[in-house]
């Protein structure tokens, strides 16, 4: 048996154990070194079982994620989203959709600043989903607004996707930046009109809420000076130089208990409440980063992804040809794959490519990159879908999968614009530099 | 004393784990904070770095034995939804052999690769804190965790039994 | 038909990849008449941590790996003497000398490998975005970041304030002034973009940083013989010896984009080298200690060593 179709039998040995219930983390961690153990012996797997648990959250860069969380669960509980929302809603509840466009405004905003989709996913979660559900949505568009919007993030800068990228190609990580402004609001656009298509055909799935008179709009206004200071702390900082984005975390975390305590909705029960939500979340989004490093181990080891691009490379086709089944390459990749796994794992093998065809490097990157970030949300193995869900447990994955296809189909529309009209990302760097 | 009272003491302990592993997650954000005041000042925290990560380390795997517990991992569910009920025990068992196969298979091989870190000498690069503070965390929350995933199929297997 | 595994920390556009490994294990491929391939896994794959290339061929997870002495922290002390300041800015020198000294002192730190190749880089430069740094006074109170223990106490003593960022974060850091500045050789400010957020460059040349190119030592007697002598062919003194050139070829185009970007450098004069180096002095002398404490008894010695074979080297350029 050839490497590559032993990768591929390892894909789908893993997606039998997740259909059949086994946790998603267990199923990759469990075939990853299974695989591994075959094609490397007992040394190689007992080394990677002994050393990766611990390598895949030493970094320090990963320190956003429970720190994040911890922020997003503390606004919660100080009341902070609730004010958030009622403001909003006071503003365009009363239009098509008004709280998932809302919802998509917000992650485009938050994940801008963080740059972590997961973390984006659990704090805006946190935030919008009992609200969604109180104002009456439907599950479906609710739990799959927050897990697309959670992608906006990683392309918006900064994006440490985009740095890495950038690295990888040894191109210009301040143009990557400014390339990447128009297709991240771009997308955060597409799904705003993917969630207005979607309730002007079935209406009932986001019932409008009354028109506010100003003054009610006005109160409401008084009501979410807090949540403007910790944004404004949180984002004003970065901008300033007073800490990095790693560290916005911190600050966010340590804000939001501040105004918790101010806020006088810390008792012992919502302290205990918080706590509880932030060891669950973190606990499982660190679990599955160890799954995933297992998996990607004997992944990378049988040589699958190296194999489709010398396949595609082989064949002998136009440069749109050549990009468009690249795109499709790493759409279904992503259905199995997390982002950063797949940049690592493919840009070293797709640039030297790109360069034959001339593809100018800055728009090849935000290309891969806007498609890479898809993967989070295709099912079956979407990291953002995982986490929605694990934050409406009372909603089947079925739903929450329902709900997203119009999503991933505003981002193929904005893939398509930006392979048809490279200038959108082109232009703006251009005027810069 | 029954196998009752020794689950709710297991189920203590877990609790007492994740809410010492968010006091963690709170000393990293703190320590963060404090660097980030006292720079203006001259006045930085030394090896800021090392500190986030010793506390973010020891802060996850010390909530992790509570995501097991509470089966808060994330796990696909519309194929078994279809599947008839005879198939549901089966299946919750298999999942539960292979999370205990691969949690022990970590825990026996981390043990192995903790020796040799210490063995060498491994320390933090900014303030020299032996690696084995980044490693007891990992030992403990993966012990711990063994415990958690026995008491969640415990308790599932109940709740079956009940419906 | 044997297949080595090759691991190393850099991204595969990095000279190290294009100019050196790629290229070395095709000589070897080409010299087994294919008896030997390789497959070759750079950063960004799994086996590409940095902290692990050590490690991962002691496992025999790979065969052969290229890493850094000083991460982990404090895994070969008496090799890593050669990141003291001011020993020398040339990484032939210093490439030179960690191969001389290797027999007799160094070996014992490479148990169960067997060592293809040392090398050092070239000296270090101090790259600042907002403030132009000339003299020691101008160092105060600036947060730099650092690579090694060696120099995050180089740059405390001289007052200013190490910061320990993994290199992916530089760029951000300097961008929204949470440092001001950072110590590389000329080749990462190209690799990793930062001559868009800096301004000055102080050619120091205070420091070098090591590194090991390394294989299984069982995984080098499951050779042919044949298999063996080729590898001894493409390594050992021979290889060592291009490292000089090569670091220099990868520093280039970093310095010149510097100065194609109107960037202000600086040269430190040989007094103020001495200047530098003598206000340094105790810092050294406490660092020769602590290496000594780690238990490397004969840390002067090896020192000592060390500076008599780049006086040999230095001399040798010369003629
Ligand atoms: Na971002
Ligand atoms: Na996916």
């Amino acid at each position: 048996m050839s490497d590559p179709v032993l990768g591929l039998l390892g894909f789908a040995a893993a997606l039998s154990l997740i259909a059949f219930g086994v946790p998603v983390a267990i199923s990759m961690g469990v075939i990853g070194a299974l695989g591994y153990w075959y094609m490397n012996g007992w040394m190689g797997v007992s080394y990677i079982l002994g050393s990766s648990p611990f390598e895949s959250i030493f970094p320090y860069s990963f320190s956003v994620i429970p720190l994040f969380v911890m922020m997003g669960v503390f606004a919660s509980h100080a009341g902070l989203s609730r004010a958030l929302f009622n403001t909003i809603n006071a503003f365009i509840g009363h239009r098509k959709g008004g709280l998932a466009i809302t919802t998509v405004a917000a992650s485009a905003f938050f994940g801008a600043i963080c740059g972590s989709s997961l973390a984006t996913v659990a704090t805006i979660g946190r935030v919008a989903l009992p609200e969604m559900k109180r104002h009456g949505y439907d599950a479906s568009l609710s739990t799959a607004t927050v897990a697309a919007g959670g992608t906006l993030g990683v392309l918006i800068p900064p994006s440490i996707l985009l740095v890495i990228y950038g690295l990888l190609t040894q191109s210009s990580i301040g143009q990557l930046f400014i390339g990447a402004l128009i297709p991240g609001i771009l997308g955060a656009v597409l799904y705003a009109v993917a969630v207005m298509v979607r309730v002007r055909l079935k209406p009932e799935i986001a019932p409008r809420s009354p028109r506010q008179g100003w003054s009610e709009r006005l109160r409401n206004l008084g009501q979410v000076w807090q949540v403007v200071l910790l944004f404004a702390l949180v984002i004003g900082g970065i901008y300033l130089g007073w800490f990095s984005p790693t560290e916005a975390a911190a600050v966010g975390a340590v804000g939001a208990f501040v105004l918790a305590l101010f806020s006088q909705t810390l008792n012992r029960e919502t302290l205990k409440a918080s706590i509880h939500e932030t060891a669950g979340l973190t606990g499982m989004i660190f679990f599955i980063l160890i799954g995933a490093a297992l998996f990607n181990f004997f992944l990378e080891n049988t040589g699958l992804p190296q194999f489709i691009i010398a396949q595609i490379e082989g064949a002998g086709m136009s440069p749109t040809a050549v990009m468009i089944l690249i795109l499709v390459f790493y759409i279904v990749l992503g259905c199995f794959m997390d982002a950063m796994s797949m940049i690592l794992l493919t840009v070293p093998l797709l640039a030297p490519i790109a360069l034959e065809l001339e593809f100018d490097l800055i728009w090849f990157g935000i290309v891969i990159v806007t498609v890479a970030e898809i993967g989070l949300i295709t099912p079956p193995i979407g990291m953002n879908l995982f986490i929605v869900q694990a934050a409406a447990r009372d909603v089947p994955q079925s739903t929450v999968i329902r709900g997203i296809l119009p999503f991933i189909l505003a981002d193929v529309v904005r893939l398509a614009l930006l392979v048809a009209f490279p200038a959108l990302v082109l232009w703006l760097p251009g005027q810069a530099f | 004393m029954d196998l009752g009272q020794l689950a709710k003491l297991a189920r203590g302990l877990i609790n007492a784990f994740a809410m010492l592993g968010v006091i963690a997650y709170g000393a990293a954000a703190l320590v963060t904070v404090a660097d980030i005041i006292g720079r203006r000042f001259g006045l930085p925290v030394e090896g800021v770095v090392d500190l986030v990560q010793l506390f973010v380390v020891t802060g996850a795997w010390l909530v992790l034995p509570f995501a097991f517990l509470t089966a808060a991992h994330v796990s696909v569910d519309f194929v078994l939804d279809l599947l008839p009920h005879a198939f549901v025990v089966p299946l919750k068992i298999l999942g539960t052999v292979l999370s205990l196969g691969l949690l022990g298979l970590m825990l026996q091989q981390g043990y192995t690769t903790f020796l040799t870190r210490t063995m060498f000498g491994d320390t933090s690069q900014q303030l020299g804190i032996p690696i084995a503070w980044y490693w007891y965390p990992l030992l403990v929350g993966m012990t711990v965790s063994l415990l958690a995933v026995l008491l969640e199929l415990g308790a599932s297997l109940k709740q079956e039994r009940q419906s | 038909e044997t297949t080595l595994k090759v691991s190393h920390y850099l991204p595969a556009v990095h000279g190290i990849h294009t100019d050196f490994i790629e290229p070395w294990t095709q000589q070897v491929t080409e010299c087994t008449n294919g008896e030997v391939q390789f497959e070759i896994f750079p950063a960004g794959t799994q086996m590409g941590n940095v902290a692990r290339q050590q490690e991962q061929v002691m496992a025999g997870v790979v065969d052969i790996a290229h890493g850094l002495h000083g991460i982990p922290r404090g895994r070969f002390p008496a090799t890593s003497l050669i990141d003291m300041p001011f020993l020398t800015d040339d990484a032939g020198a210093a490439s030179y000398a960690l191969w001389e000294l290797f027999p007799e002192y160094l070996s014992d730190e490479y148990n169960g490998l067997k060592v293809l190749a040392l090398h050092a880089h070239n000296g270090g430069v101090l790259h600042t975005n907002e403030k132009k740094v000339e003299t020691i006074e101008d160092m105060k109170g600036l947060r730099i970041r650092t690579p090694s223990p060696a120099v995050s106490e180089m740059l405390s003593f001289l007052g200013a304030d190490p910061q320990g960022l993994p290199p992916g974060e530089v760029y951000e850091s300097l961008q929204r002034g949470v440092i001001d500045g950072t110590v590389f050789p000329w080749d990462p400010v190209k690799s990793f973009g930062l001559n868009e957020v800096l301004n000055y460059h102080l050619e120091l040349g205070a420091y070098t940083v090591s590194f090991f190119f390394v294989m299984n030592e069982r995984s080098y007697e499951g050779l042919s013989e044949e298999a063996q002598a080729c590898v001894d062919k493409y390594s050992g003194g021979d290889l060592v010896a291009k490292f000089g050139d090569w670091w220099d070829m990868w520093d280039a185009p970093g310095r010149q984009d510097a100065i194609d970007a109107g960037h202000q450098i600086t040269e430190l004069s040989d007094e103020q080298r001495a200047q530098w180096e003598e206000t340094l002095q105790p810092m050294m002398d406490a660092y020769l200690q602590s290496v000594k404490d780690a238990g490397v008894d004969n840390a002067e010695e090896i020192y000592l060593a060390m500076q008599d074979k780049i006086a040999e080297y230095e001399a040798a350029q010369q003629d």
